[in-house]
């Protein structure tokens, strides 16, 4: 028992000491040449995001289911006062619809929201571990880049070439629609 | 019907015929002397009597006859007394005669001899008178010599009286002899009859017994034979019976030995019985103080299991905080991330506060990890409390059981204590019956030692019968070799 409390009067001078020194050290001026990243997964694959390309994390939203006949649509969303789309990440990387996808991201260039299955946390990694694919279109319609940590590789979902996906869909149906 | 007859009355049947024919030979023979001597008195009594009376007659006869002449010639008075005891003799033996004479011929010859006596007396009365008187002796002699042809009729009638009682005196001697021979004959043949019946009767009785006891003495020969093997038997059985006897005499030493261990065993059972009683007693009351003791467990359990309830309702409380603050953290995380994200849209304005922002996600992140952390010692913490509720409601159920087991325990304890009672009850009645029957296993031993002497004296006694059976067998061939020489082995 006093093993378990020294352990943890440890962690919590630990944290303490951590907690300040944040606030004592001077910003860091390396934080350019770091990427931001998002993992997450989706079908149980580990994949990544650019927080470059996201407008916002957003979790257990409520979504509104419509009738569409975009299948990846899952419904819409409020997000921040604004009603946006929101699609089934999942079905956008090939996999079957996600049972009941909790969290949501946004898109930045578009208001389109994204919603997957699970979030593995805030993650940085330096430029260099990022690395086109090899072989394009082996990981996934939308996957260009890949991460390297070590022996872990996580593809990089690219929200661009989804969004330009959605927006040839959208118009295709609308074509089809027209039609 | 005869075959059917004993010995004895076949015997017995012989010597009556030749009994009853001995009898008759008898009487016949006592018929037939006493004919002879009737006859023979009748000879003596009458026939001599008549002939001595007529003899004593005709001697009175003559001594009268001489009383008159020896009168006649001396005139002596005393003559004539004599004469007169004379005359009186023949009075008395006429007399006689006639009572005696028992023919009519005799009678009338006695008539005659009493009328020619009377005339002659009436003449020798004249003469005598005549002799009285003065008379010449040649005149008396003259007187009397007239009277002799009545002398000599008187005499011829005394002779042939005489003659005839002579005469019927041989005849009635004849007669007797005649008796005489003729009962000797018939003796003589009836005891020659009686002779050849008794040899034949000898004969049938000796052919009868001697087949008859010939094959009694056969059967008595087989019967010995068999005998003789049946003793033989008896004494091959009798030694078995003594041996078998002496081997159940040593059982019964050994059940003897055996009832005496039992014995001792149930008296020590009794003993072990009531020391069992005694701790079977404290037992129960040991039973009793460990009831109360575990219903004192039990009431801890309770206790136990009360505050384990708490305890894991109140890690649930803490898991509902924990799940409150891991919700926080999480917001805390998104927030941070959003402003991250905020802050690189803000430029380089907002750098400062993507720093900010990051630490904020760090802490977030650390909170984060520590509730989870803290979720998972509240997970083991529940985890532990569920398998503590879990055992101490096991070990409630237990002590639950225990108490249980312990009522049964102390009701078997008490059954314990009743069965041990009755068993010592039943160790003593054992040990009571063991003595009934080792005192009855010593009588039967005494009764079979009695026994086993009676099978060695059956042994002797069978011996003595085959020793027995054998001169019986002997003597059988014996006995059939005097019956039957002619068969004899």
């Amino acid at each position: 028992m006093s093993t378990s409390d020294a352990r943890a009067t440890d962690r919590v001078a630990e944290l303490r000491e951590a907690f300040d020194r944040s606030f004592a050290q001077a910003p860091s001026r390396e934080v350019a040449a770091v990427e931001n990243l998002l993992a997450i997964r989706v079908g149980a694959d580990p994949y990544v995001l650019r927080m470059t390309e996201v407008a916002g994390l957003f979790a257990d939203k409520k979504v509104t289911r419509l009738p569409s006949p975009v299948s990846e649509l899952s419904g819409i969303a409020g997000f921040r006062g604004a009603v946006l789309p929101v699609y089934d990440l999942a079905m956008l990387l090939g996999y079957p619809r996600a049972a009941s996808p909790r969290w949501l991201v946004v898109i930045a260039v578009t208001p389109v929201a994204l919603a997957f299955e699970e979030f593995d946390g805030y993650v940085t990694t330096r430029e260099e571990a990022i690395a086109p694919e090899p072989q394009a279109g082996a990981r996934g319609r939308h996957v260009r880049e890949v991460v390297r940590a070590g022996e872990l590789v996580r593809p990089v979902i690219s929200l661009a070439s989804v969004l330009e996906w959605i927006r040839h869909r959208a118009s295709r149906d609308g074509l089809e629609k027209e039609q | 019907m005869t075959r059917h007859w004993t010995f004895g009355q076949k015997v017995g049947a012989g010597f009556a015929v030749t009994v009853a024919l001995a009898v008759t030979i008898g009487v016949v023979a006592v018929i037939a002397l006493r004919s002879v001597v009737a006859s023979k008195d009748r000879v003596i009594d009458v026939d001599a009597q008549l002939l001595i009376d007529a003899q004593a007659l005709q001697t009175a006869r003559e001594q009268k006859a001489v009383g008159i002449r020896a009168f006649l010639l001396t005139r002596d008075e005393q003559y004539i007394t004599a004469m007169q005891a004379a005359r009186a003799a023949i009075a008395r033996a006429l007399e006689s005669l006639r009572a005696n004479v028992y023919t009519d011929e005799g009678r009338r010859l006695l008539d005659g001899i009493e009328q020619a006596e009377r005339e002659h007396q009436q003449g020798v009365d004249q003469v005598i008178a005549l002799r009285r008187t003065d008379a010449a002796l040649d005149t008396v002699n003259g007187s009397f010599e007239a009277l002799d042809p009545i002398g000599d009729r008187l005499s011829n009638s005394i002779e042939s009286f005489v003659a005839r009682e002579q005469q019927l005196l041989r005849q009635a001697r004849q007669a007797a002899s005649d008796t005489a021979s003729w009962a000797t004959i018939a003796v003589t043949v009836m005891a020659l009859g009686l002779v050849f019946l008794a040899v034949a009767t000898a004969v049938v009785l000796t052919r009868t017994l001697s087949r008859q006891v010939g094959t009694a003495v056969g059967q008595v020969q087989s019967s010995s034979a068999e005998l003789q093997a049946a003793a033989t038997q008896q004494a091959t059985g009798s030694k078995e019976q003594a041996t078998a006897m002496s081997e159940i005499s040593t059982t019964i030493s050994e059940l003897l030995a055996t009832s005496r261990q039992i014995t001792e065993s149930a008296q020590r059972v009794a003993q072990i019985a009531e020391q069992t009683a005694a701790a079977a007693r404290s037992g129960d009351e040991t039973v009793e103080t460990a009831h109360e003791s575990i219903a004192g467990i039990r009431r801890q359990v309770d206790l136990i299991v009360n505050h384990m309830l708490e305890l894991g309702k109140k890690s649930q409380q803490i898991g509902a905080v924990l799940e409150i603050v891991s919700e926080l953290a999480e917001q805390t995380n998104i927030l941070a991330i959003n402003a991250t994200i905020e802050a690189a849209g803000a430029g380089e304005a907002g750098k400062r506060f993507a720093v900010v922002a990051d630490e904020i996600r760090k802490l977030a992140d650390r909170v984060a990890g520590s509730a989870k952390e803290i979720r998972e010692l509240i997970d083991d913490v529940r985890s532990a409390v569920n398998t503590t509720v879990m055992a101490t409601e096991t070990g409630s159920k237990a002590v639950d059981a225990g108490s249980k087991q312990f009522g049964h325990v102390a009701v078997s304890f008490k059954q314990i204590a009743d069965l041990v009672t009755t068993t010592t009850e039943a160790a003593r009645e054992i040990e009571l019956s063991t003595k009934q029957q080792m005192t009855a296993v010593e009588q039967v031993n005494v009764a079979i030692g009695n026994v086993a002497q009676a099978s060695k004296e059956t042994e002797a006694s069978s011996g003595q019968t085959q020793q027995t059976a054998s001169q019986l067998a002997l003597l059988s061939k014996d006995l059939l070799r005097l019956v039957r020489p002619q068969v004899s082995v």
